[in-house]
């Protein structure tokens, strides 16, 4: 394979990288008759970002006597090749030494040529079977406009929540009726469909995304002076994110979002979606079993944070820590769901922690949530709980660990907890009533 | 002669150079800058190892720096580079490089003028600063000297027929190596008549070679003698040591041979077009039998 571009579109398809290397590790390049696509993952695989360069956007393009080809390629070297790209007038990209090795040759003012091979990993593709064009809910926006939207939350955050009606689109930083941590500010970002050039949106929706790949996109669109299509259908469908310029670039980024049960995530990916194919083969293509099992499997391979067995489905919660591993206190068993009002968070260690709502209503007084997992739970005030109080956890456990036994309980200290109990208990009591929540129990808090 | 000073003061003796002889008709080495600034950028280039020999002579300064044989440095300051020079035999001797440097930026980025003194054997180098815009403040700083150890002399073979000389646009070439793969091991520099004219290859990182080449015809070339083709490989950090150099350098000269001893010249200009020069000698790795 072989294709070579003048300065300004090899510019282009250096800022392509740039924007790829921020979505995944690893680079995958392929060419047809179409033209080039380069394609990045990210690690959880809750994104694909693609993006093609048609044919015509080369001054030669060659393909080898198979009809396409395909490679994988470490995205850092890719990098420090492209890193430059002021003084270059032209570029060629070609697959030599057997199919062994990705040459990027350029040539560049005062008659400089830099020249790099970088090795290729092996000729697997990524695949999707998304279909892309069914969304039924679509926004078209300018870059500027959603570079705004992006830049108005604290470049810190790591979820976004597009509310979508047919009157409006809200973005937001947090997921209604989500227990959130004292400390932590809701923003809220509401626009009006006649800031947006094209805005179909049927019935609402509410998706909440992971917004490091939106930027990255986000990034590229500016460079490229382009619009960006949205288009979605509702919580947990794939959300899909279209660049198109002049037909000559096409791009797409297909970010998996929240599931309606899930409150909060930190990271949150959808494999069914997503295969790896070897290129040889193209008819094998190996899907994930069943979404439950393999998300769980590959979860725990991929990531520290704690999981939820969606076995033990009654309670699903997880913990939102995306960078640290979980220190979680050591099992508690089931919580008696009750007629009081307070809330016994579960303290952890770091104050900055978003906690998580039980959902569910049902509970099994036997049933023991799995070790590591963050838990919320009412009870009674009256009702001496018959388990552990929150400071008698340990905070040091190891997520892995199997369940953890329970420290003894103090009986004095049981029956203090119980006539004081408010004051041993952070109580959280959100103002704003969500129409996702479910009330448990009336308010019957006299002091509200 | 010793009340000279009171003599310039009462205003009968006017010439202000007679002052100095007598004070310091004694000194080796008595030398003036009135702007420093090409002269600190040229210490801080060579600025890599402990400590810096000085050599004075007729012909000029030297300062000398090394590291463990495999990389020297040598600053070359003319006579008439100096707003005054005198010099008394050929005296040479050590100071810490970067004390020398440190003092030097005293006044941070202010110009100043300096005079530099030194006695004799045993005797301490003295350094007086004063800056252009304050009358008010000076600064007298004493360095330590050491015996001298004699620096290592390199030499290219300059009949050797496979003497090869580039020089090149100093800008130019600190943009190229700056965007050379830092996490590199290795350098390997070809110089040859044929294609390509000019080329260094890093090695050394996992998963990627990459190399620049420059034509000889390119208009940063300014001169190019190639015989043979020289092909050499230098540790990247040793090259790394003369980037301070080049950044500031306006020429560059590149001279090597078959034995792989690497010169590089650096022109540095101060505002008066008046030239110091740094040169490099940086040594070749070996190449191991079987690699």
């Amino acid at each position: 394979m072989k294709c070579t571009l003048e300065g300004g579109n090899a510019r282009i398809v250096a800022k392509a990288i740039q924007s790829l290397s921020k979505v995944g590790k690893e680079l995958f390049i392929e060419a047809d008759i179409h033209g080039l696509r380069m394609r990045s993952i990210n690690p959880t695989q809750s994104a694909v970002a693609s993006i093609c360069f048609h044919r015509c956007m080369f001054d030669t393009f060659q393909l080898p006597p198979s009809g396409d080809c395909c490679c994988k390629i470490a995205m850092k070297p890719c990098l420090g090749v492209f890193r430059n790209m002021k003084q270059v007038e032209h570029c060629e990209l070609s697959i030599v030494c057997n199919r062994t090795k990705f040459q990027v040759n350029l040539r560049c003012k005062l008659e400089t040529t830099k020249q790099a091979l970088i090795a290729i990993v092996d000729e697997l593709n990524i695949t999707s079977d998304v279909p892309t064009d069914r969304s039924s809910n679509i926004i078209r926006g300018d870059h500027k406009l959603l570079m705004e939207i992006s830049n108005s939350f604290n470049s810190s955050e790591e979820e976004l929540t597009l509310e979508a009606t047919p009157d409006s689109l809200s973005a937001k930083n947090y997921i209604e009726g989500a227990r959130v941590n004292d400390k932590f500010m809701r923003s809220q970002l509401k626009l009006k469909p006649s800031e947006f050039d094209h805005y179909q949106v049927a019935e609402g929706a509410v998706i909440t995304f992971c917004i490091k790949e939106f930027r990255a996109f986000l990034l590229f669109a500016e460079a490229l002076n382009a619009q960006l299509t949205l288009e979605f259908e509702d919580a947990g469908s794939p959300f899909f994110v279209k660049i198109k310029k002049h037909r000559e670039i096409e791009c797409l980024l297909i970010l998996s979002t929240l599931s309606p049960d899930d409150v909060s995530f930190s990271e949150d990916y959808r494999p069914r979606e997503i295969s790896m194919c070897n290129s040889t083969n193209v008819a094998q293509k190996r899907k994930s079993s069943g979404p439950g099992q393999d998300v769980q499997q590959k979860r725990r391979l991929a990531e520290d944070t704690t999981l939820s067995d969606v076995d033990t489905a009654l309670f699903q919660f997880r913990e939102h820590r995306p960078e640290r591993p979980s220190e979680a206190p050591s099992v508690q068993p089931a919580r008696l769901l009750a007629d009081g009002d307070t809330v016994d968070l579960v303290e952890e260690e770091a104050d900055e922690e978003a906690l998580l709502l039980a959902v569910s209503d049902a509970m099994e007084a036997s049933q023991i949530p799995p070790p590591g997992s963050t838990e919320v739970c009412f009870y009674n005030t009256e009702d001496a709980p018959p388990t552990l109080i929150p400071s008698q956890m340990e905070h040091n456990d190891d997520e892995e660990d199997e369940s953890i036994p329970q420290s003894p309980e103090r009986e004095r200290e049981q029956r203090v907890r119980t006539i004081f109990s408010r004051c041993f208990q952070n109580t959280y009591v959100p103002r704003e009533p969500s129409p996702n929540s479910q009330v448990y129990a009336p308010n019957s808090d006299t002091e509200d | 002669m010793q009340h000279s000073k009171l003599l310039y003061e009462k205003g009968i003796i006017k010439n202000r150079r007679m002052l100095t002889q007598s004070q310091y008709e004694n000194y080796k080495l008595v030398c003036r800058l009135e702007h420093i600034k090409t002269f600190y950028s040229s210490i801080k280039a060579i600025c890599f190892s402990d400590f810096g020999t000085l050599q004075a002579s007729e012909d000029g300064l030297l300062i000398t720096v090394e590291q463990g044989k495999s990389i020297q440095a040598t600053l070359f300051i003319a006579p008439a580079f100096f707003a005054e020079f005198k010099v008394d035999g050929a005296p040479s001797f050590s100071v810490k490089i970067n004390v020398l440097a440190e003092c030097l930026s005293l006044f941070g980025l202010s110009d100043c003028s300096i005079k530099m003194l030194y006695k004799g054997e045993g005797a301490p180098l003295l350094l007086l600063l004063e800056p252009h815009d304050d009358d008010q403040v000076s600064t007298e700083c004493s360095i330590k000297t050491t015996n001298v150890e004699e620096p290592m002399e390199y030499e290219l073979d300059l009949n050797s027929s496979s003497l090869n000389t580039i020089f090149m646009r100093g800008p130019d070439l600190s943009n190229i190596f700056h965007e050379l793969d830092k996490a590199a091991d290795e350098y390997e520099f070809t110089i040859s008549p044929l294609k390509p004219h000019f080329k260094i290859t890093t090695l050394g990182v996992m998963q990627a070679e990459s190399s620049v080449e420059v034509a000889k015809s390119s208009d940063m070339i300014i001169l190019f003698n190639c015989r043979e083709t020289t092909v050499a490989r230098y540790k990247c950090q040793q090259i790394k040591l003369t980037n301070k150099a080049m950044q500031v350098a306006t020429k560059v000269a590149i001279k090597t041979d078959a034995s792989g001893l690497l010169e590089m010249h650096f022109m540095m200009q101060s505002d008066d077009q008046e030239e110091m020069y740094v040169r490099f000698f940086i040594t070749p790795l070996l190449e191991l039998d079987g690699n």
